[in-house]
């Protein structure tokens, strides 16, 4: 029983002794006191005093930890010592600020871009609840659009616009040509804007000859004036009343210059698209469950239609997503590398820390000694890190300044919300977030490696060489370094390579020398083939007289054209219907082809004049065509027939052959076309091209005088040339390449000082076994060709890993890439060796320095 | 702050007491339901040390010598304060309980 008893006071006085703050030392005495007295009361349960005193044990420990401060005690010291250790290894502590800044700034900034894009909040109330959709959920109800009663339960208000029409707005006697949106009662309400000055467009109006400004064309045509409410101003010499002014940032469908009301009278509307539909949705109601009444109503609505024909899906869209659809993969592909080269850059840190915290490794072990705990030891050695990256994070502001207006340069223009990439609180929030994500990625390994080290080495014998787990945790680090860069530069040459390829498709038309622009003739001033053929003529005439001017043309089309053509079909005479070959109808002057520079194959273009002739008497095919259908012998005086959009066919003599033309850009096929002399039917919508001998941009400006003294009400839009034009069309594949290509530069840098740290490292730390080695008779050569090479199994392990994500990616990849596969095997071969080599290189550097080991030096250490 | 404080400040309020006084008194108010040991009893003294709101005070001369060996606490101006605060709180909230005939 006594024995019993003392080790049952023994135990809790081993139990006290593990309490916070001297605990025992406080109540020893009074403790045993008080337990004599419970022993006298017969109130002594061993189990009971055991029980009570671990559970106070787990207390007290719990409300000690509760009670450490976030900065602990003794913080200023610690902050004061660190800081004097950092200042001491001053090229260590500006390589890490220095490489991290880039790192988080560049990420930074690619995170600005996407998120004043992808993540704006658009102008309008509550625009989570607005979508584009297709069908428009609106019904005809008398002589105004409402919503549909069967999406009434969804859908607060709905509308239709129809975009891409333009007029030519008269102003002071000249005329500017503007880009305008139809927009059914309830446009504005479905946006939920309000007019800065007047109304919009939902009362009802008597002849629909209203119209609503954007703030961009109230203040570009009319000088800001208020006054101008009320006023009248003439499109394509109509009078229309502007009934009001939208404030600065609406401006939907993107390019709009003004609204009116839906449908429009008169014919200034050829090349413009079926309308569009948006909605605004009830509080509550889900894009998933409106998405279903749709489906369920357009299947009702097929129920009769063949069994073959199946109902297109409804389609709901946010209107953010349905905006930026076009950037969305490259963006987020782009935030992708961004990300991928700050981890790489941050695995490379880590080796530098994880090296120098191995070389601190007896300062550590006195530091342990003096009574530093292993948390302690752990909290100092990241402590260090996060003040470099908080450090680093300061200074990749500056990164991220020059690198967004990099960004923003290098980005196609009329990005909606790219002038509004700004460092805001998001991005700054995004900032402080990844530096101290960083700076864990960064430090807790070494310095988890290092508390550790310092622990296991206390007693031990002093080393001058490390564990191996050290180096195997290098070895780790740049295995990850080089499969990552693998994806990166693989990425960064798939998207060159790809923008190579693009740039060489012959476009079958010059680059140099030629401006383009647009001109749209009112229907009222020219409402038959004559006055517009006497336009032409003038025109060309005109601007043929302009110093410098070797040559004009007008058509119908000017690639690159992104709008709907006219197809007409194709066959040589005396062949069944059967044969016939659909193909593009366009339509040119003489001089068109000339001024483009678009190479006649044989024959002459449009010999004759035209005027008042059948428009397909006369035909040139492009060669592709001609080949198909007429073989590959002469073409020019054959003769085909050739079926036009009323389905009557003509019989056509074959003036020439030409070279084919990519009209829709270098990323489409170049189609099959059958041009007629514009001659014969002139358009109301001519696009002229203008070749000059000089730089054809500084004709710009007696081109614009040029047609104005024609006609002042005419004005000329979308001016530019071919050579701008085909840069506009690539431009964001130009972006992503560039900048895939500048972080791939990044990652292989970064990778190649990991591998030369690595190396050097090994040597410097080997030197006496190498000294021995060298003493022993091993030949300088060999030593240094078999340090150089060692790192090869670490990338070849890299490479084996990087491979396979490149192709795990390729589905990301496939839909930027332009005739090259996502795996193409000479990109692939390319990156593995160059890195390879990089490797090699990176490693025979620091590995010559065996050529300095003294053997004699190291036989006398030993 | 915990039952285990609230007893041990309401049974200071009446005078100074040493660690197993206040155990008896404790226990003994609580009807049993309150049981203290001895290494809880003396963690939370000290932390009510800690904080302020007891001190240790000498102890009356009494005429067992055993008792004067021990160590007497008292409440201080902080800790009466601190005691008048929560008891008002819990005041309140039995008065609230009672309101909704959480007591019948």
């Amino acid at each position: 029983m006594r024995g019993g008893r003392t080790m049952v006071e023994r135990l809790l006085r081993l139990v006290w002794r593990l309490y916070p703050g001297g605990y025992r030392a406080r109540f020893g005495e009074e403790l045993e006191r008080h337990i004599e007295e419970l022993r006298s009361q017969g109130n002594a349960s061993p189990t009971r005093l055991l029980v009570d005193a671990l559970f106070t044990l787990a207390r007290a420990w719990i409300d000690e930890l509760g009670r450490i401060p976030v900065v602990p005690s003794g913080f200023a010291s610690g902050l004061g010592q660190t800081l004097r250790g950092l200042a001491r290894a001053p090229v260590y502590s500006l390589t890490v600020i220095a490489i991290l800044a880039l790192a988080i700034g560049a990420n930074t900034a690619v995170f600005s871009v996407t998120h004043a894009v992808l993540f704006r909040s658009l102008p309008y109330r509550n625009p989570d609840q607005v979508v584009a959709v297709w069908p428009p959920p609106l019904a005809l109800k008398g002589d105004t659009w409402g919503v549909d009663g069967d999406f009434a339960s969804q859908v607060e208000s709905a509308a239709l616009y129809v975009e891409g029409g333009s007029a030519n707005l008269a102003k002071d006697g000249s005329a500017q040509h503007v880009s305008l949106a139809q927009v059914t009662p309830d446009f504005f309400r479905v946006l939920g804007v309000e007019p800065l000055l007047g109304r919009d467009l939902s009362a009802p109006s008597t002849d629909g000859r209203e119209v609503v400004l954007t703030h961009g064309l109230w203040v570009r045509a009319f000088g800001g004036d208020p006054s101008v409410v009320g006023r009248d101003v003439h499109l394509n010499g109509h009078a229309y009343t502007v009934v009001g002014v939208m404030p600065a940032d609406v401006e939907f469908p993107s390019g709009v210059d003004l609204w009116l009301p839906f449908p429009l009278t008169i014919e200034y509307y050829a090349n413009a698209a079926a309308p569009s539909g948006i909605a605004r949705l009830r509080p509550g109601a889900g894009i998933a469950a409106l998405t279903k009444i749709m489906n369920d109503r357009l299947q009702r609505e097929y129920a009769g239609a063949p069994a073959d024909v199946e109902p297109p899906p409804a389609r709901l869209t946010p209107l953010l997503d349905d905006l930026t659809a076009p950037v969305r993969t490259p963006l987020l592909l782009l935030l992708g590398i961004a990300g991928t080269v700050t981890l790489l850059g941050c695995l490379n840190l880590a080796g530098l820390v994880l090296a120098r915290a191995s070389v601190r490794a007896d300062e550590l072990g006195v530091r342990r000694a003096l009574g530093a705990s292993r948390p302690r030891l752990f909290g100092q050695l990241l402590g260090e890190v996060l003040i470099l990256a908080a450090a680093a994070g300061l200074a990749s502001l500056l990164a991220a300044i020059w690198t967004t207006r990099l960004l923003t340069s290098g980005l196609p223009g009329g990005l909606q919300g790219l002038d509004q990439v700004r460092l805001s609180m998001p991005v700054l929030a995004f900032a402080a977030v990844l530096t101290f994500v960083a700076g864990l990625l960064v430090g807790a390994l070494p310095a988890l490696w290092g508390a550790a080290t310092a622990y296991a080495a206390v007693g031990g014998t002093r080393t001058s060489t490390q564990g191996p787990g050290h180096v195997r945790l290098q070895g780790v680090l740049i295995v990850a370094q080089v499969a990552l860069a693998f994806v990166l530069v693989a990425g960064a040459g798939l998207f060159g390579r790809s923008l190579a390829r693009l740039r060489a498709v012959p476009l079958g038309y010059d680059l140099d020398h030629v401006l383009t622009f647009g001109v749209k003739l009112p229907t009222e001033t020219y409402p038959d083939s004559a006055s517009r053929s006497a336009y032409l003529d003038q025109l060309t005439n005109g601007l043929g007289a302009i110093p410098g001017v070797s040559a004009v043309g007008a058509t119908t089309v000017l690639p690159p054209y992104q709008g709907v053509t006219v197809g007409v079909a194709v066959r040589p005479t005396g062949t069944p219907e059967s044969d016939r070959v659909f193909a593009t109808w366009l339509r040119a002057t003489r001089g068109y082809l000339t001024a483009m520079g678009t190479p006649v194959v044989e024959g002459r273009v449009f010999p004759q004049d035209a005027t008042g002739a059948s428009r397909f008497e006369h035909v040139v095919l492009n060669r592709g065509l001609a080949r198909r259908i007429l073989g590959d012998g002469p073409a020019a005086g054959r003769t085909v027939l050739v079926q036009d959009y009323n389905e009557k066919w003509h019989e056509a003599r074959v003036d020439a052959v030409v070279g084919d033309v990519h009209l829709r850009g270098a990323t489409r096929t170049a189609p099959s076309f059958v041009l007629t002399d514009l001659a014969a039917s002139p358009t109301s919508f001519p696009g002229f091209a203008v070749r000059s001998s000089g730089d054809p941009a500084r004709l710009a400006q007696n081109i614009r005088e040029v047609v104005k003294s024609v006609d002042p009400s005419v004005a000329p839009y979308d001016m530019r040339t071919t050579g701008e034009a085909a840069a506009q069309e690539i431009a964001a594949r130009r972006a992503l390449a560039l900048l895939s290509a500048f972080f791939g530069v990044a990652a292989l840098v970064v990778c190649a000082l990991g591998l030369h740290g690595l190396v050097a490292q090994g040597v410097s730390r080997r030197r006496r076994e190498l000294g021995v080695r060298l003493a022993l008779g091993a030949r300088v050569p060999a030593l240094v060709r078999r340090t150089a090479l060692a790192p090869l199994r670490l990338v070849a392990v890299g490479l084996l890993l990087g491979i396979p994500t490149v192709w795990i990616l390729s589905d990301v990849s496939r839909s930027l890439l332009y005739e090259v596969a996502p795996h193409d095997p000479l990109v692939m071969t390319g990156v593995g060796v160059a890195l390879v080599l990089l490797a090699v290189g990176a490693a025979w550097i620091p590995a010559r320095r065996i050529t300095r080991v003294d053997p004699a030096e190291a036989l006398r250490a030993e | 702050m915990t039952p285990l404080f609230f007893h041990l400040l309401l049974s200071l309020s009446e005078g100074p007491r040493h660690g197993y006084a206040l155990m008896q008194e404790i226990e003994e108010r609580s009807g049993g339901g309150v049981v203290l040991g001895p290494s809880s009893l003396y963690y939370a003294l000290g932390r009510l040390e800690d904080s302020g709101l007891i001190r240790e005070v000498d102890g009356p001369a009494g005429d067992d010598p055993h008792e004067e060996r021990r160590r007497y606490y008292a409440l201080t101006a902080r800790g009466r304060q601190r005691l008048a605060d929560e008891t008002r709180v819990l005041a309140d909230i039995v008065a609230h309980a009672r309101a909704r005939g959480i007591l019948g």
